[in-house]
């Protein structure tokens, strides 16, 4: 038998491990990313001339460590694992075969298995003045921090829902900014009701301690329960009001603090890159806190299309160790289901790497009610808040089409054009679905949105017109 | 040149010479690996484009997905700083609305 | 489910049926005109066009609809109230010849146009590239060109029909499919997803869709799907001046007012009514752009579509009532933006009147094809 093609698109720690674990098992790997460099989003590496200490405290970065020295393993083998690095999937067709940028052409890549590991993108909630220069993401801050070495303010407001905002408060402090204040929509002692979770990730927890003390030691106010209210500032962002809030994400006016700020990084969650396995045609399912629209998949990561599987937060945010050890498990049955085998000997064959990952899920299942947001947030933004930045459509702007009774996603993007940018619509759907549920008074996003088109990306159109035969 | 320890905004080491870049009427001076948008930052330019509506923008994601930091780049519009790697004699530009 | 009554039931909110909705409500004739839409907002050919419209055609039929069609485009800000406009950036169409005998062909066309009333002229290649200075000057060696062509916004314009027909009293419904046409008494029930309506009217405005609805009452519509495929580019400005055609691509380029380009190109493919993406497109498409406009190979790619157009035997129209009393018909055959305001003007007459005396009604009827009367667009396109 020839070896089985497997094509994986994701250099993170769930693409690399599943990279390495077809390999092993004797396949034909071809590994995909757009970075320039192997690491996904969590170990994102910069240029070696940075020569950077490495943001992260011990655990994470051991857990970096392990991953590049798999991509290595992989990389320097003989008969090597075929690697693109920025390299863009922008399409997915039958057969799978999965299309690619290249530097100056294109190509198509035909597969016995194509493993999407595509990882997550950060999720905004819009309030005025979130689109002042200097407000960031803070993911996003951090990832200039681990990629270029550069901390983006002095002067920092960190705010937004789950331990991420803890983490990169913590990093910008230990980088030489002053933290003006950090704010928690959900207090994260809400992880205290599964204290079973909680001590399958004491190492992430105590990683988490040592963060908070970071801060407390830096003189941080870490504000819980509180959210953004307005930014303001010309050209840039020079303050930060924040106020606590009712419970349901809505800011108790007369409780608000001001807090003079260079910057303003933040937070609330993050989006799954769904869209080459829901362009492959894979079944969604909604889940408000791992990714939203997420593809369904059976517990080896196979989705209902033939030859198409998903592994790591791309099928639904679960942090770097799930990532990991499903795509071990990704990789193995990917390459045993090329070879005809039944789930009964995958099970026996991948037990220790179920247990694995059944272990760090339980954690990720603690820090869910951080991430939960209440529909109040998506009152923040007012009429005149740009809510799609590419084309520039406000709140009001949308509101008005939800009035005229426009209440999908998709009517309420060809009615006001929100979404159809550059972005595709990554920053500013998920406030287009909150509208549109409240439209139809429903409960959030029942309609699942539709089959995107290509591209997943956007593509110079010299390369597309140069395709490799 | 190898310099360790944090330089302004700059954390940790740098290997390699520091150069420059035009960003309008400003000299940016940048360390190879560095993104434009990196460079940007560290020298606290963090206008990176005026919208269509008048409004400034500057980086959002720093990783390629949201394309707010557009600017102009050796004559070039709607170039992402924060995925362009910042070269000597560079010349950057704000981007006025669509260009 | 208790059915409702309407006096006018039109299924299909797209360019045809919410401008004939809107020519109905004009003639204010007190009629209750409800519109019924299988999708939401625009998710049709309408939303899924390349949004290019144009008198340069061979038939005196299609001209006829087109320069009233484009005369209302003109009007549409005032005649509709929708302030800001349906983007129509009116700077011609420019149909490039691949060589000298094409262009002889054009030379024709042009003349025959003339007569017709269209201000069409041949463009030598140096006046060609004074309109876009982008355009590949190899590829040159004439055009011909009609100042009046342009192109609008589908959006907008599907926005601005709606607007103004609800602001009229008519009932638009998204989300709902009518599942099944029947005769009863002197009226027709429509079956939908939602419950059945009666009317006594009936206009059927789906396009492609539409021989599913008619075949169970004996009519056998021959319209058939044929899938075309678009992309669109990041906007880039400043924006070039005419619509750019290759006729022996079926390409077809457009830069919107906001900058972005559309292109288009349409090919044989199997009748089908998916609207999936084809595999080997973008290459193709993005091929041509780059050939024809070799100074933007650089300009990202953001968005690719398909969608079904309607095929008839003489990819002419089919309108007008049909055999059953009180049920009318208006499917386009692949031009059915560009024709949407004159199709809905004759259509809304057609259904109030039972008559109108407007020529293209009399031509463009279902009976030709069983008395072989087609009729062919004779430009050489
Ligand atoms: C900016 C950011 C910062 C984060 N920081 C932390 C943190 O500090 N701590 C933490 O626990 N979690 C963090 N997360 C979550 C973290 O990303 C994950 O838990 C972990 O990295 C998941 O691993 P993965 O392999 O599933 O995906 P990722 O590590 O995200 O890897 C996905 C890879 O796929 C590539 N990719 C995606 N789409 C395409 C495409 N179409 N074509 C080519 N390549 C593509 C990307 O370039 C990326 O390298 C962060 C997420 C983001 C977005
Ligand atoms: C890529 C492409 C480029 C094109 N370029 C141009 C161009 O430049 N110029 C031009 O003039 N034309 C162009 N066309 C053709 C044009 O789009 C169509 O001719 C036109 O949109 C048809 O309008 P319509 O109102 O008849 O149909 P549509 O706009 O398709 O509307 C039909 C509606 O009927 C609804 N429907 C269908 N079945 C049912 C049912 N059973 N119950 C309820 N509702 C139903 C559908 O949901 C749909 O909304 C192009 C088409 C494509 C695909
Ligand atoms: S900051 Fe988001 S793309 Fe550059």
């Amino acid at each position: 038998m020839t070896a089985p093609r497997i094509v994986v698109v994701g250099a993170g720690p769930a693409g690399i491990m599943a990279a390495r674990e077809a390999k092993r098992r004797g396949a034909a790997v071809t590994l995909i990313d757009e970075a320039l460099r192997p690491g996904g989003q969590i170990y994102r590496q910069g240029d070696a001339a940075l020569a950077s200490s490495g943001v992260g405290l011990p655990e994470e970065l051991a857990h970096k460590r392990t991953v590049l020295e798999a991509f290595a393993e992989v990389a320097e083998a003989a008969e090597a694992v075929d690697y693109h690095s920025g390299a863009t999937a922008y399409a997915v067709f039958p057969g799978p075969q999965l299309h690619v940028a290249l530097a100056d052409s294109s190509r198509v890549f035909e597969a016995d298995a194509l493993i999407l590991a595509t990882g997550v993108g950060e999720r905004a909630v819009p309030f005025p003045g979130w689109t002042l220069p200097g407000v960031l993401y803070a993911g996003g801050v951090q990832a200039i921090m681990k990629a270029h070495g550069v901390r983006a303010g002095d002067r920092v407001a960190v705010v937004g829902a789950g331990p991420l905002i803890i983490a990169v408060a913590a990093q910008l402090a230990e980088a030489g900014a002053e933290i003006a204040c950090v704010t928690l929509l959900t207090p994260l002692r809400v992880m205290a009701r599964r204290p079973l979770g909680l001590w399958a990730g004491r190492g992430v927890v105590r990683e988490g301690m040592a963060y908070l003390r970071q801060l407390r030691r830096a003189g941080a106010p870490v504000l819980e329960g509180w959210v953004p209210v307005h930014a303001e500032g010309a050209p840039a962002v020079e303050s930060l009001c924040v106020a606590r809030h009712d419970g349901a994400g809505r800011p108790l006016m007369g409780s608000e603090r001001r807090f003079d700020v260079d910057m303003v990084a933040m937070n609330f969650g993050f989006t799954a890159n769904s869209e080459l396995a829901r362009m492959a045609g894979a079944e969604v399912r909604f889940d408000s806190v791992r990714g939203g629209w997420v593809p369904v998949r059976n517990e080896f990561g196979a989705t209902a299309v033939p030859g198409v599987f998903v592994a790591g937060d791309g099928a639904a945010l679960r942090g770097a160790f799930v990532a990991a050890a499903e795509g071990r498990i990704v990789g193995a049955a990917a390459v045993l289901t090329a070879g005809g085998k039944g789930t009964a000997e995958l099970h026996q064959e991948l037990a220790a790497e179920f247990t694995e990952r059944r272990s760090h899920q339980a954690f990720q299942d603690a820090l869910r009610p951080t991430l939960d947001l209440p529909s109040g947030v998506w009152s923040w933004a007012t009429d005149d808040t740009v809510v799609c930045r590419c084309e520039g459509i406000t709140q009001g702007r949308l509101r008005q089409a939800v009035d005229e009774g426009h209440v999908t996603v998709n009517g309420i993007k060809r009615n006001t054009r929100a979404g159809m940018g550059w972005c595709g619509g990554r920053t500013c759907l998920a406030s287009v679905a909150a509208l549109a549920a409240q439209g139809q008074a429903g409960p959030p996003a029942e309609t699942p949105p539709m089959r995107p088109r290509p591209l997943a990306r956007p593509v110079p159109a010299g390369i597309l017109a140069r395709r490799e035969p | 040149m190898n310099k360790t320890g944090k330089i302004g905004r700059r954390l940790g080491g740098r290997t390699g010479e520091p150069f420059t870049f035009i960003f309008d009427d400003s000299t940016i001076e940048a360390w190879p690996g560095e993104s434009v948008a990196a460079a940007l930052l560290a020298a606290g330019q963090v206008v990176l484009r005026i919208a269509e509506d008048g409004g400034a923008r500057g980086v959002v994601c720093g990783i390629g997905l949201c394309w707010e930091c557009r600017c102009v780049i050796d004559g070039r519009p709607n170039v992402r700083a924060c995925m362009t790697e910042a070269r000597a004699g560079m010349r950057v530009r704000r981007q006025q609305g669509l260009e | 489910m208790s059915t409702e009554t309407t006096d006018i039931l039109i299924i299909g909110a797209g360019a045809y049926g919410l401008s004939a909705a809107w020519w109905i409500g004009e003639r204010d004739t007190g009629a209750r005109v409800m519109v019924l839409d299988a999708g939401d907002f625009a998710a049709n050919g309408t939303g899924s066009c390349g949004a290019g419209v144009r008198m340069q055609w061979g038939l005196e039929l299609s001209i006829g609809l087109m320069t009233e069609s484009i005369a209302f485009f003109e009007d549409a800000e005032k005649r509709l109230d929708f302030p800001g406009g349906i983007e129509f950036k009116q700077e011609g169409y420019m149909m490039l010849a691949r060589d000298a005998d094409m262009l002889g062909d054009f030379q024709a066309n042009v003349e025959r146009q003339n007569a017709l009333g269209v201000p069409s002229r041949i463009l030598s290649p140096e006046e060609a590239l004074k309109m876009v200075p982008e355009l590949n000057p190899d590829l040159l060696v004439g055009a011909a060109f009609c100042p009046k062509d342009g192109t609008v916004s589908p959006f907008l314009w599907l926005d601005a029909l709606l607007r103004a027909i609800r602001r009229a009293g008519a009932e638009v419904r998204f989300g709902t499919t009518v599942t099944r046409l029947e005769q009863k008494g002197g009226t027709i029930v429509a079956q939908t997803t939602k419950g059945p309506v009666e009317a006594a009217k009936v206009l059927v405005c789906t396009d492609w869709a539409a021989p599913q609805l008619l075949a169970p009452l004996g009519i056998d519509l021959p319209i058939e799907a044929m899938p075309n495929e678009a992309m669109v580019t990041e906007p880039w400005q400043p924006v070039f001046g005419p619509c750019l055609v290759r006729i022996e691509h079926g390409l077809f380029i457009n830069q919107l007012p906001r900058g972005s380009i559309v292109a288009v190109v349409t090919r044989e493919l199997p009748k089908d009514e998916s609207s999936s993406n084809h595999a080997d497109w973008l290459p193709l498409g993005a091929g041509l752009f780059v050939e024809t406009l070799p100074a933007f190979a650089h300009l990202n790619i953001v968005r690719n579509w398909c969608h079904p157009v309607s095929i008839t035997p003489d990819m002419q129209p089919i309108l007008g009532e049909m055999a059953v009393p009180g049920l009318f018909l208006a499917v386009s055959a692949y031009k059915g933006f560009m024709t949407s305001p004159a199709v809905g003007r004759l259509m809304a007459d057609v259904v109030l009147d039972g008559r109108s005396n407007h020529p293209a009604l009399a031509a463009f009827n279902l009976k030709r094809f069983e008395t072989g009367d087609l009729i062919p667009e004779p430009l050489v396109i």
